[in-house]
């Protein structure tokens, strides 16, 4: 029936080791103590190459350990509440309604083995899954079909994906089975989606899907993470990224002004930011591309997965400006050219997920008020400006008279001036003087 | 204005998908070599102070992705470059090959006002295979630099770290050449013509 080996669930398997549960006996902690897998966290990683070395790892881990086992049994009451049966041991499939407090569950962590299951059923996987019986194995059937680029990308990348992880190791000359499932997700979604195809980051957010789910499941969550977060992002042009960039150098300017008046202080951000991304804001190009993997450390990657997959593309760009606002400090006195390297090394050191998700989602912080319908506001007017000046540009720029391009500026106000979309935020002050002087200049050309 | 500022040499590292591009900026900087990078998403920075001829600069290392849709985002990782290292696998044709589009496209994407005097280097990497292995010889490799502008060539081991610091003495040193020059001309060299930009317009009379 099916080309693929069938393989064990892979978060049953890889979480028998580990579950985030109360000691057997009080007293004795030997549940804490098998997280130590010969220096690998437990999904595999080796913590020598996490960015934080063991002993300050094992500090946080111990604080943190008892938190995710305390929230673990909230979890069991709330499903026990809401009429699921759970217990410690049980691997749910399905979970309450959307609420209040299911949100504030999410956001707070959901338990580790029960990840898989819950970020496919937030998102709606099972009915995607039923509607589309087959499809998977169709594919699967027929992924040699895939051309030779896309082939030989998914190859190269195999290897270079979680080189870190025992579980993407091939040992004793043989193909580790993550490496197989690897590829033929990759191949099944380049198959699936030509305007994709294979693009370098898919790799590295499939795999870690692939720690939590099996592959047909992984292979729904990218079909899903495109149409919901990451439109376009992947797409062989990369607007995608462009946009998610101007979108988020727009959220700055609002909501971090401090952060926004130093980029713009070093002269990094010209007044067509949107249309020219500036380098400094090209930085965190891989932060949308791998929804994080890599920037952060595992555990609040994972943590910020809770929350986007429970939630909406908003909450990709809280989370960066949570970063960005727990680097401002630091951000606001570094001079320009450690800039990069600070925007680099930072998200790094972000060992307690809490300390970030506290900045994004606390009722206090200015961040938390960000909401879906300014980001999709946001993005649609990024998108709209820039395809029109680029559409110009296209056929030559310098060809644009005056008229032209005062009215190109005066749309973008318009467009952007109104008054409920994200309020405060205006276009740059230089503006104003722009326009009046083109518009002595236009007069002077007619 | 930039005598007073410490010299910072921005330098971008350009190739095809897997020809060691990480490899080469962490053994050059950190003196590693491991066989577990990650590919490389966007770009990657590390910095390296160096001294040249008595002269302190900090030479910027800008590890891009191999991946050709990533050239979309490159004016923006371009910006200010001044140098660009082209790199290609010696056991790989198809990233010799495309050496001479990657050269092409950073000249376009940078906007780079020069190009016949702007510093490219050609590095041909991974020379520790066996011999039977090589795809190109240094022969070859030589005739293209010369088809490239007499542009100077290493062929380099990141794993086995040969030729590392030779190949990038003269990055640093070609770099602060055009730095220089620049600064001596004056010139403002921003790559982006900004259409919001009054100044920059010539009034069309």
């Amino acid at each position: 029936m099916s080309d693929r080996p069938v393989s064990a669930s892979n978060a049953e398997s890889l979480f028998q080791l580990y579950r985030d549960k109360s000691p057997e006996k009080p007293g004795i902690e030997s549940k804490r103590k098998t997280v130590d897998l010969n220096g690998r966290d437990r999904y595999g990683f080796k913590i020598s190459a996490s960015f934080v070395d063991q002993e300050k790892y094992n500090t946080w881990w111990d604080q943190y350990s008892r938190y995710l086992i305390r929230r673990k049994l909230k979890w069991v009451k709330l499903m026990n509440k809401n009429g699921f049966e759970a217990d410690e041991d049980s691997m749910p499939t399905k979970f309450p309604t959307r609420s209040e407090e299911l949100k504030r569950y999410v956001r707070k962590g959901i338990p580790a083995e029960w990840r898989g299951n819950a970020w496919f059923y937030f998102c709606k996987g099972p009915e995607r899954l039923s509607k589309n019986k087959g499809l998977y194995d169709n594919l699967c059937a027929k992924m040699d079909t895939l051309d030779e680029v896309n082939l030989e990308a998914i190859e190269k990348d195999l290897h270079r994906t979680f080189p870190d992880n025992i579980h993407f190791n091939d040992y004793s000359g043989e193909e580790s089975l993550m490496i197989g499932s690897l590829r033929r997700v990759l191949r099944c979604y380049a198959l699936y989606n030509p305007e994709i195809g294979y693009c370098q980051s898919l790799n590295f957010i499939a795999g870690q899907l692939l720690i939590f789910m099996d592959e047909e499941k992984t292979f729904w969550m990218l079909v899903i993470i495109h149409e919901k977060l990451l439109v376009d992002v992947h797409t062989m042009n990369l607007e995608g990224v462009s946009v998610h960039q101007g979108v988020l150098l727009l959220c700055f300017r609002q909501y971090l002004p401090l952060t926004w008046s130093v980029m713009r202080e070093h002269d990094t951000i010209n007044d067509d930011f949107l249309v020219n991304i500036p380098s400094l804001g090209i930085c965190t190009t891989s932060w949308f591309m791998s929804l994080f993997i890599g920037i952060l450390p595992v555990e609040t990657v994972l943590r910020i997965w809770d929350c986007l997959f429970y939630e909406d593309s908003k909450s990709i760009f809280r989370i960066s400006l949570g970063i960005f606002k727990l680097m401002e400090p630091q951000f606001v006195k570094t001079p320009e050219d450690e800039l990069y390297h600070l925007i680099q090394s930072f998200p790094r050191t972000i060992l307690n997920p809490n300390d970030l998700l506290d900045v994004c989602y606390r009722k206090l912080n200015s961040i938390s008020h960000l909401k879906q319908q300014e980001i999709q506001l946001c993005k649609q007017y990024v998108i709209n400006y820039r395809a029109k000046y680029k559409n110009l540009k296209h056929e030559d720029n310098n060809l644009l008279s005056n008229q032209e391009r005062l009215k190109l500026l005066q749309e973008g106000i318009q467009e952007f001036g109104k008054p409920r979309v994200l309020k405060g935020l205006r276009w740059n002050s230089r503006l104003n003087k722009q326009i009046r002087k083109l518009r002595v200049e236009s007069e002077h050309d007619i | 204005m930039s005598s007073k500022k410490k010299t910072i040499l921005k330098v971008i590292i350009l190739g095809d998908s897997g020809v060691g591009k990480t490899s080469l900026m962490q053994q050059f900087v950190n003196r590693k070599f491991s066989q577990q990078y990650k590919a490389t998403i966007g770009a990657d920075f590390l910095t390296k102070e160096l001294v040249i001829d008595n002269k302190n600069v900090t030479i910027q290392l800008w590890d891009t992705a191999g991946q050709e849709r990533f050239q979309s985002l490159g004016v923006a990782f371009y910006r200010g470059a001044d140098c660009c290292v082209l790199v290609y696998d010696v056991t790989n044709n198809k990233s010799y090959d495309n050496v001479v589009s990657w050269k092409d496209e950073f000249l376009v994407q940078a906007n780079i006002k020069n190009p016949e005097t702007f510093p490219f280097i050609l590095i041909g990497n991974k020379i520790d295979v066996e011999e039977n292995k090589r795809q190109i010889n240094n022969k070859k490799a030589q005739q293209l630099c010369a088809q490239l502008g007499n542009i100077p060539y290493f062929e380099t081991s990141a794993k086995e770290a040969v030729n590392i610091d030779q190949a990038f003495d003269v990055v640093a040193r070609n770099a602060l050449q055009q730095e220089e020059s620049l600064d001596f001309g004056d010139d403002y060299t921003d790559a982006i013509n900004i259409h919001l930009d009054g100044e920059s317009s010539t009034c069309g009379c």
